[in-house]
């Protein structure tokens, strides 16, 4: 009896030992908030908007006199925001439990700092600088991977957001331009990681419901409607459309860059 | 000198004579107005498809709170302009820290 007891509390010490070691995985998510700390907010008006907007998807060329000085003012912050899309772990810590009064406050920071994000690589794309814009538009994908992480409907919108420029612009820089055989390859890993559909839309519609049902049980009162699916599917299938035209530009121009 | 003067006095302001080419006739009269007309017209067309159309979407009061039950429902019921209520909202949440520490804080939005 003695010497069960012993090896149980020996097993017991080693267990808790190993778990007070295992290196706890650092969390994008406030790498994140770090880098929406040091933001600079560049004009929010629609004129500017309009313009990033254009930029980050390829239908306008750059314009360095008007946008230059938003992402120079916003290198760090960049810089921290990429490095931590290499993270595995993101958990933003959304209260669910607060129903319809869930802060998701991270959601308009994170869609300010995409935008950065997608202008960034469209000046190094008119600079010449095809590699280092392709880093900068998957980085722009694997954010909005961690944006969308656990959320509701929401966040895969907001992350939709950024995702669609950067999908696009790729798929423009891959059939005009001679991509590295390299690079070729790290847009197809990227692609292989992230859902069909950009996003995980069906996980996104389950934890609305379930938010929903926190809310109407937080107040009876609440009498919001579940989203409509079939625009939710029409969302999709958009995303997933840019996918498979980013995919087809690589397959056509794999020949190309043998 | 008198006769001199005299015969300055015969002369009288007149009137040029028509010009003899009459397709020369049509650089007269209103022509010149419709010309104007015209190109102002043509400037004005270039600078409505240049510039910045102006945003004819009716103005939809934001959400008060940039929580999930009111975002979604602005999201969904105004996918427009869902991006730009994004963008404004993002100014008023975080001050940025290096103006914080760095004495009086100008604008936070670098116009």
């Amino acid at each position: 009896m003695k010497t069960v007891l012993t090896l149980l509390l020996g097993g017991l010490m080693i267990v808790a030992r190993a778990d007070a070691q295992a290196p706890a995985s650092p969390n994008a998510a406030l790498r994140y908030w770090m880098a929406f700390a040091l933001m600079k907010d560049p004009p929010s008006d629609q004129a500017t908007m309009t313009m990033f907007d254009r930029v980050a998807a390829g239908t306008s060329p750059w314009e360095e006199a008007k946008l230059g000085k938003f992402v120079d003012d916003n290198r760090e912050s960049l810089e921290m925001m990429r490095r931590a899309t290499k993270l595995t772990s993101c958990d933003w810590g959304l209260e669910y439990e607060l129903g319809s009064k869930t802060p998701i406050a991270h959601l308009a920071k994170a869609r300010v700092l995409g935008r950065l994000n997608g202008a960034e690589a469209a000046r190094l794309a008119a600079r010449g600088q095809l590699a280092a814009a392709v880093d900068v538009w998957l980085a722009g994908i694997r954010f909005s991977q961690h944006v969308a992480k656990d959320g509701t409907l929401i966040s895969l919108l907001s992350a939709r957001l950024s995702l669609s420029p950067a999908l696009k612009s790729l798929a423009r820089v891959v059939s005009q331009s001679s991509i590295d055989a390299g690079h070729r390859r790290d847009i197809e890993r990227t692609l292989n990681m992230i859902p069909p559909a950009g996003l995980d839309w069906p996980d996104a519609m389950k934890r609305e419901a379930e938010v929903l049902a926190t809310a109407k049980r937080l107040d009876p009162k609440v009498n919001a409607p579940m989203p409509s699916q079939a625009r939710v599917n029409e969302t999709s299938a958009e995303v997933a459309a840019e996918i498979l035209a980013l995919r087809a530009s690589l397959a056509s121009a794999a020949p190309r860059g043998r | 000198m008198d006769d001199f003067e005299n015969r300055l006095r015969e002369f009288t302001p007149r009137r040029p004579a028509a010009i003899p080419d009459e397709r020369l006739q049509f650089l007269r009269g209103p022509i010149w107005v419709a010309v104007a007309a015209g190109m102002a017209a043509v400037m004005l067309i270039a600078t409505w498809i240049r510039g910045p159309r102006p945003d004819t979407r009716a103005a939809v009061a934001p959400p008060a709170s940039i929580t999930l039950g009111p975002m979604t429902t602005f999201a969904l019921e105004n996918p427009d302009q869902f991006d730009a209520v994004l963008t404004r909202m993002s100014h008023s949440l975080l001050p940025d820290v290096r103006d914080a520490l760095s004495g009086p804080r100008p604008p936070k939005e670098s116009q």
